[in-house]
């Protein structure tokens, strides 16, 4: 071999190959898994991603229960009635805590401590006080507040523009692979920014109830005896004299009939999935870490996602638009522990949430229609045998307006959390245990150098 | 389309009141729908601060003030009981409703203390039309999606000046964009120009080609009345969000140019536009309830061409790729295609047919 794995990877990142357009599009597809294949680890790992589109209100999916009156005296009409929350006690904290009433099986999983809760993260370039967002704007992530920007700098990690490669993507091209064919990342029913890598491109499969072995089928190869014409040319398409977009599009068909031939099982799960899109995408997942344990893959990294929960309007309290959601992101990742606990990976396999942002503490409207608007930092979930579950990561934000926490000032101000630890730290925890090195992880987190703490410290 | 009450339900200015402003609809107009996040020069390009860094075209704060600018509106009242009224523009909902304080706006306008609602929002519209960057925004995001994911600053300069010139008018702006040489002249040799065709104009260039009439197709928009195996991810008219399908600076993972429509191509999407075409292509398209006749291409005027497949080709590069087919990829479909019997006249034009418009020459508009 001429150049190691991660020089290689490195170039890929640079554009160096794309300029040089030496290398057609598949063929560099194979190039990047057969270096990517030298050193395959023995053991199975998985990491699955839940996205929850539109900017989940953590404010409402953890709430204080020892400063309940506060909480309640600036929410308002939104605030969730205390005997509805579901109660824990996170011991590193040692207050009084309470989920929102529709998380019954998080709650169950916090109890058994399988699930923990990463409490104010969210897109950070650096650490970041009161003070300086205020003096020096140039700190601040690229526009924050806005949905595209905001679950870019989630699915990327990198808050200070606009890049082409998720982290999930990155994890996957500088971790080594044993399969020389099957894509190490899966985006389940949409293409994700989070599971495309330099040299990564995910495979998107629609969610169950679609069987594995039908959600990629190529139904005609043509009707020549040996069906090669449409791979001809679509290598034809990849090739060097072709016009830049023809050359780009080739490699996702050829990939998308190539996985038509692998995936042609579909495994048994017995676990009882709910009828939502959510679980019918995780249940997709769970079928696919089978078929991956089945061909001997040693890594898999998943994107499954949700979206509603832009409620700027009509948000609901213990009923309506968030409770409805958070009932299905909670019976769907219930669900899905329960499969891994059926496969024997659930040590393995660790689940996490991630959202654009939270939303304002203060919140917008009034009567039946209240909502809230755009904020940052929020709580997210982690989840599997391998979470030190029971407790929060970080520390829970001052509710209160006009706090060190808030960034509003004035009458004016909303509640919107300035995050005390980086997607980039949260990302970096999660790789770490999948068994990215320290080395690597700086490829993977380019501004992970920043922050003090490289391990938040939630994985075994 | 601010007052159009779709709009206010949809992005929640119906109901915005004074006490409690909802950011929504204010957010939403400025980002997607007239002046985007950066600062822009006449030809689309950012402007750049001192070090280099693209100029945000507003803050949070100048948000809060549209979105105070844009209180106190509601719906018109139920025309019947129970029927939420969409067939009437949004009306003031009282003095009470609107914030009447002062508002900071965009380029130093403030709006005086004391306005009501009817002229608070034109003044704010007003503010936003004048903003230097919607004459750039708007034929930026246009060119892309008329003829190329990359134009040229000075092919989005020319477009911008004509829509500068005659205050937004759409026919000179669609005009300006399909005449430009850029869009005439330099595909050949621009090797990065054109675009992917989104899905719904690859199907409908595929079905117009063929003079698909209403004998052979049941016109029924929504992907929703597909097998789950034809999906897309472009179930028109019910976007995941107010950002649509294609998001305008996608950058191809790996190709270092954009490509917007390459946001939802995938290997799932893909092997759903070639089953599609195998679908109309050989007549195998499911029916149900809401497709009764399927749709399909009739190919059986050029049954004629089957023998001659030198002419077969020529026709079809016409009427498909408009006369770009390299030799190279005719010679792999005419020796595929020849395999056929000669008397299989209709297989062999189906062949044929399948492997062109499957090919990503064909899924790339240029």
């Amino acid at each position: 071999m001429h150049q190691t794995r991660r020089a290689f990877l490195r170039t890929l990142a640079c554009g160096a190959i794309g300029s040089a357009a030496v290398v057609s599009g598949t063929a560099r597809l194979f190039q990047a898994q057969a270096l990517a294949a030298s050193g395959a680890p023995t053991d199975y790992k998985a990491l699955v991603c839940v996205f929850l589109f539109g900017g989940n209100d953590s404010n409402n999916t953890v709430v204080p229960l020892d400063d309940y009156v506060g909480y309640a005296a600036v929410r308002g009409e939104l605030a969730l009635p205390q005997a509805s929350l579901l109660p824990i006690k996170p011991p590193s904290d040692g207050r009084n805590f309470g989920l929102h009433p529709s998380l019954t099986r998080l709650h169950e999983l916090w109890q058994q401590g399988k699930v923990g809760v990463i409490a104010n993260v969210g897109t950070l370039i650096e650490p970041l006080t009161r003070d300086a967002y205020h003096a020096h704007p140039e700190l601040r992530p690229v526009q924050l507040f806005s949905h595209p920007d905001q679950q870019r700098g989630w699915q990327t990690a990198f808050a200070t523009g606009p890049i082409s490669s998720g982290w999930g993507g990155r994890v996957a091209d500088v971790y080594q692979t044993s399969h020389t064919v099957f894509p190490t990342t899966t985006s389940i029913d949409r293409l994700s920014l989070f599971a495309t890598g330099n040299a990564t491109s995910p495979l998107v499969v629609p969610s169950a109830p679609t069987p594995l072995n039908q959600t990629l089928v190529l139904k005609h190869k043509g009707d020549t005896a040996d069906g090669s014409a449409l791979r001809t040319l679509l290598d034809l398409a990849s090739s060097e004299g072709s016009p830049t977009l023809v050359r780009a599009a080739a490699p996702i068909n050829a990939r998308a009939i190539e996985n038509s031939l692998a995936l042609n099982v579909d495994p048994t799960i017995n676990t009882q999935f709910p009828d939502t899109s959510l679980a019918n995408a995780l249940k997709q997942a769970a079928k696919l870490i089978a078929f991956g344990r089945s061909i001997n893959l040693s890594r898999q990294i998943f994107f499954c996602s949700l979206g509603g929960f832009d409620t700027h309007g009509n948000q609901g309290r213990e009923t309506g638009t968030q409770a409805t959601l958070l009932q299905t992101v909670s019976d769907a990742m219930g669900a899905f522990y329960d499969a891994t606990v059926e496969l024997g990976v659930a040590s393995q396999v660790t689940t996490f949430t991630m959202s654009d942002f939270s939303r304002t503490f203060k919140s917008a409207g009034s009567g039946a229609g209240v909502g809230s608007d755009h904020a940052w930092g929020s709580h997210q979930f982690v989840m599997g045998d391998s979470v030190k579950g029971g407790d929060f990561y970080g520390r829970f934000p001052t509710l209160a307006l006009n706090s060190p926490d808030d960034i509003d000032e004035g009458p004016t101000a909303r509640g919107r959390w300035i995050p005390t630890m980086s997607v980039d730290q949260f990302g970096a925890t999660l790789a770490t245990w999948f068994g990215v090195s320290t080395s690597d992880l700086a490829h993977v987190f380019p501004h992970i150098g920043k922050f003090d703490t490289v391990n938040l410290g939630f994985m075994l | 389309m601010t007052l159009n009450p779709g709009m206010g339900k949809y992005l929640d200015m119906a109901g915005n009141r004074a006490e409690a402003p909802n950011e929504n609809y204010a957010r939403e107009l400025l980002q997607l729908f007239s002046i985007g996040l950066y600062e822009l020069n006449p030809d689309g390009t950012q402007k750049l601060d001192a070090h280099r860094r693209p100029i945000p075209a507003y803050s949070e704060d100048t948000v809060s003030a549209f979105s105070r600018a844009f209180t106190g509106w509601t719906l018109a009242p139920p025309p019947q009981p129970e029927i939420v009224n969409y067939f009437e523009p949004m009306r003031p909902a009282g003095p009470r409703a609107h914030d009447q304080e002062t508002k900071q706006l965009l380029n130093g306008v403030v709006l005086p203390a004391g306005q009501n609602a009817q002229t608070d929002l034109q003044h704010a519209l007003d503010n936003v039309f004048q903003h230097p960057n919607v004459a750039p925004f708007i034929s930026k995001n246009l060119i892309q999606h008329l003829v190329t994911s990359n134009p040229s600053p000075a092919y989005v300069g020319r477009v911008a000046a004509v829509f500068a010139g005659t205050k937004g008018d759409m026919k000179s702006i669609v005009r300006a964009i399909l005449l430009d040489p850029d869009a005439r002249e330099s595909t050949g040799s621009d090797t990065q120009s054109g675009h992917l065709r989104e899905p719904v104009l690859w199907i409908t260039n595929l079905l117009r080609a063929f003079r698909t009439t209403e004998a052979t197709t049941d016109f029924v928009l929504g992907e929703q009345f597909l097998p789950h195996s034809l999906h897309m991810s472009q179930n028109l008219f019910d976007s995941p969000s107010v950002f649509n399908f294609f998001p305008p600076g996608y950058v191809i993972p790996g190709e270092n140019i954009k490509g917007p429509e390459f946001a939802i191509y995938s290997t799932s999407t893909a092997l759903a536009r070639t089953n599609f075409a195998y679908a109309v292509v050989y007549q195998t398209m499911p029916t149900n309830a809401f497709r009764p006749k399927g749709t399909w291409l009739d190919l059986s005027p050029f049954e004629p061409l089957a023998t001659d497949l030198p002419r077969l080709m020529e026709t079809l590069n016409l009427l498909l790729l408009h006369g770009t087919m390299s030799a190279q990829m005719q010679s792999v479909i005419e020796t595929a295609v020849s395999e056929i019997p000669v008397a299989n006249r209709l297989g062999r034009v189906r062949e044929a047919v399948y492997l062109i418009v499957t090919s990503p020459q064909y899924l790339i508009a240029r």
